[in-house]
């Protein structure tokens, strides 16, 4: 009876064991918005946690980090980045004696690199890269530590840390790591590659953690010109090294419409108003793998309700997944509609997507007029984000895709009709040749409600008349009154 | 096998009296008929850009596609070659096109369809045409070895009242054969510049090209 007391005590004690396996740790110290960071370890493990934690991880130690960076330009929720510019690692023994882990000699990695420049060089060096993303649930995550951290740093730690049998006991551990200042005057990538933001946040991950973390590559499918540290060894043909954006990567499409089609109207084109930007994913053949965009709802000077979409011609024998999502309140990741198609995500041949509905009640005042964001003293509203992913089945040839900025059509509920673009379909035209849809540059501001665009645009009849010849930047010249105020992109952009 | 030569030539030999299927038409302006306009004839069912045969009206501004198979829909439409080279000589960068398209579809072998016409008009966009760049737009990526070395590439565009990069492509370059960028810039965008680098080659090369004549 006593030996099966102690078989029972054995076994309690290794299941102990096995439940409280070292977990993952978020450290108290944090990379600062400065761009540097001394973190003492043993402010949240002992010697023996971390040693347990480097043994875990096969003799490495893992720093996990939430990178946390400015949605600007190339930059945004769902892909940024921060270079890493020196990492030291101080360990300091009972016995008085140090070990030091340099970057410079080589302990040191991340799973992902690119060709930067440190301020105010413009050598376009190798550097290792931390990305990732911010404001995404991460539904295979099992734990906070994998559903918040983005990037591993991955520190090559030789010597025992902790071992009683031996004497060895480290009393300090602080790592420095700074990220590197990257010369933003010349754009990207080291605008991409930068540190704007607040604090990054740490952790030491044990494998399971680090494994995650690895796998899930937060923000790399959207990140620019990424250079793999483990490249696979065979190439996949659906994974994504390039972007192509239209009409670029910080501009964006501004159509606005005229909603009383055949009529036409005050003709202030801010019936409904849509910024909207969409990029590539090419593979290594450059090959399109997967069609992405971003739009927003500017203006709503309607008492219309309108649906807006974007056709995107595609090969009709093409099969791809299209999913969209509509987010109504910027900051309120939990207020959203599915703009998926209705049914299934399936989609074949050309992608016709349904981008914003309702626009009515997506988009309506908060103080009740009929219109948004187009009456003189309203206060502007930003409005609703959509997103959305056309995955294709097999990649296409970018020339086989329809070309940008593609079909933006408005659907008025009120009257049944489509509104497209003049140079999509010539129909839609007044008797004198006005269109009812027009592609603006992302400058352009809308007119006050009721006031027509040559009115307010002194210079609009003069491009038309000559066909585009002249006054190409009309719109830059406006009476500043009577134009919608400040939806300027750093404005409406969330 | 002297039999199986007999009976290619015997399929192949009716297939030439497909020569009398005709399509006609003719591009204007208002009054005036416009002459170097590329006419696509394409399967109903092919990729958009895909064209079957391409045809320039003339002086007169008309065009005509003989050799077309009868019983099988196509689409004719006006389409503008979108390379940077096609796109410099376009004389019409601005103009839309009416109607967009026409769905023909001949019934017999000896059928002739006139009157396939297009009116060319100011298209009211305030962006350019969409432009496509290849390996050959490139011309330093010759120098730099893409087997074995990692090259990016970088083009943008600059507006004169705005020094901001607007960035449409950044990449790795493996194949300037398989390289294929496209754009949509704006009508104020009058220069693309690119800039190449690489791990062996850090100091990026940048060089501008103008954009005049394309719209």
């Amino acid at each position: 009876m006593k030996k099966c007391k102690c078989i029972l005590f054995v076994a309690g004690f290794m299941m102990a064991g096995i439940v409280n396996a070292q977990e993952s740790v978020r450290l108290t110290d944090v990379v600062k918005s400065s761009g540097t960071g001394n973190i003492n370890f043993f402010k949240d493990v002992t010697a023996e946690q971390l040693e347990q934690l480097r043994l875990d991880n096969g003799g490495v130690i893992v720093i996990g980090v939430d990178v946390n960076e400015s949605a600007n330009g190339t930059e945004k929720s769902s892909t940024q980045a921060v270079t890493l510019g020196s990492l030291t690692l101080t360990v300091t023994y009972s016995d008085s004696t140090q070990k030091v882990y340099d970057m410079a000699s080589g302990c040191c990695t991340t799973e992902t690199q690119a060709l930067v420049a440190e301020a105010p060089d413009t050598l376009r060096l190798p550097h290792y890269t931390l990305l990732g993303e911010t404001g995404s649930s991460r539904i295979t995550a099992s734990n906070t530590i994998q559903g918040a951290f983005d990037s591993t740093i991955k520190i090559q730690v030789d010597s025992s840390l902790y071992d009683p049998a031996q004497g060895i006991e480290a009393t300090s551990a602080i790592a420095s790591i700074a990220w590197l200042d990257t010369n933003t005057d010349l754009g990207d990538p080291e605008a991409f590659y930068d540190y704007t933001n607040g604090f990054e946040d740490l952790a030491l991950l044990n494998a399971v953690d680090t494994e995650f973390i690895d796998d899930y590559g937060a923000g790399q499918d959207e990140a620019v010109a990424v250079i793999l540290t483990n490249p696979p060894e065979v190439v996949d043909p659906q994974a994504i090294t390039t972007w192509n954006y239209f009409p670029s990567a910080s501009s964006y499409y501004l159509v606005g419409y005229e909603d009383l089609y055949p009529k036409k109207g005050d003709y202030d084109f801010n019936d409904l108003t849509v910024a909207y930007q969409v990029r590539y994913g090419l593979n290594s053949d450059s090959e399109v793998v997967t069609i992405r965009g971003t739009a927003y709802l500017i203006t709503r000077g309607a008492g219309f309700n309108h649906d807006w979409h974007l056709k995107i011609p595609l090969p009709g024998n093409t099969t791809a997944t299209l999913t969209c999502t509509t987010l109504l309140i910027p900051g309120d990741d939990y207020s959203f509609q599915d703009c998926s198609p209705a049914g299934s995500a399936f989609i074949s041949g050309t992608a016709d997507i349904q981008v914003f509905s309702n626009t009515a009640n997506i988009f309506a005042d908060p103080l009740g007029a009929v219109q948004t964001n187009t009456l003189k003293g309203q206060a502007f509203v930003k409005g609703p984000k959509s997103t959305f992913r056309v995955e294709l089945d097999t990649p296409l040839p970018a020339s086989s895709i329809g070309a940008a900025p593609y079909d933006p059509y408005l659907f008025v509920h009120n009257s049944g009709e489509k509104i497209q673009l003049l140079q999509v379909n010539p129909a839609f035209k007044d008797e004198n040749g006005y269109p009812f849809g027009m592609l603006m540059p992302v400058d352009w501001l809308p007119p006050l409600e009721y006031f027509s665009i040559s009115t307010i645009y002194p210079l609009f009849d003069s491009f038309v008349a000559s066909e585009a010849t002249e006054n190409i930047d009309w719109y830059n010249t406006f009476l500043s009154n009577y134009v919608v105020a400040a939806p300027t992109i750093d404005v409406w952009q969330w | 096998m002297l039999h199986r030569l007999l009976a290619a030539m015997f399929i192949v030999l009716p297939s030439s009296a497909l020569l009398a299927g005709e399509i006609r038409g003719q591009v204007t302006y208002k009054q005036d008929v416009l002459p170097g306009v590329r006419v696509c004839l394409a399967r109903s069912d092919a990729a958009p850009g895909e064209c079957s045969k391409t045809q320039f009206t003339n002086k007169k501004g008309t065009y005509s596609f003989n050799g077309i198979d009868a019983g099988v829909p196509y689409i004719v439409k006006v389409l503008t070659d979108a390379s940077l080279a096609a796109r410099k000589a376009d004389p019409y960068p601005e103009y839309g096109w009416e109607p967009a398209n026409y769905e023909v579809q001949l019934v017999s072998r000896k059928d002739k369809i006139s009157g396939i016409d297009f009116t060319g008009a100011f298209n009211f966009s305030n962006f350019q045409a969409e432009l496509q760049l290849g390996g050959s737009d490139f011309p330093e990526l010759t120098n730099y070895d893409l087997e074995n070395d990692y090259v990016f590439l970088k083009v943008y565009t600059v507006d004169s009242s705005n020094t901001e990069q607007k960035l449409i492509f950044l990449g790795q370059v493996t194949d300037i054969s398989k390289l294929l960028i496209e754009a949509s810039l704006p009508l104020s965008a009058t220069q693309l510049v690119y800039e190449l680098y690489s791990a062996t080659a850090p100091q990026p090369v940048v060089v501008s090209i103008s954009l005049s004549g394309t719209g």
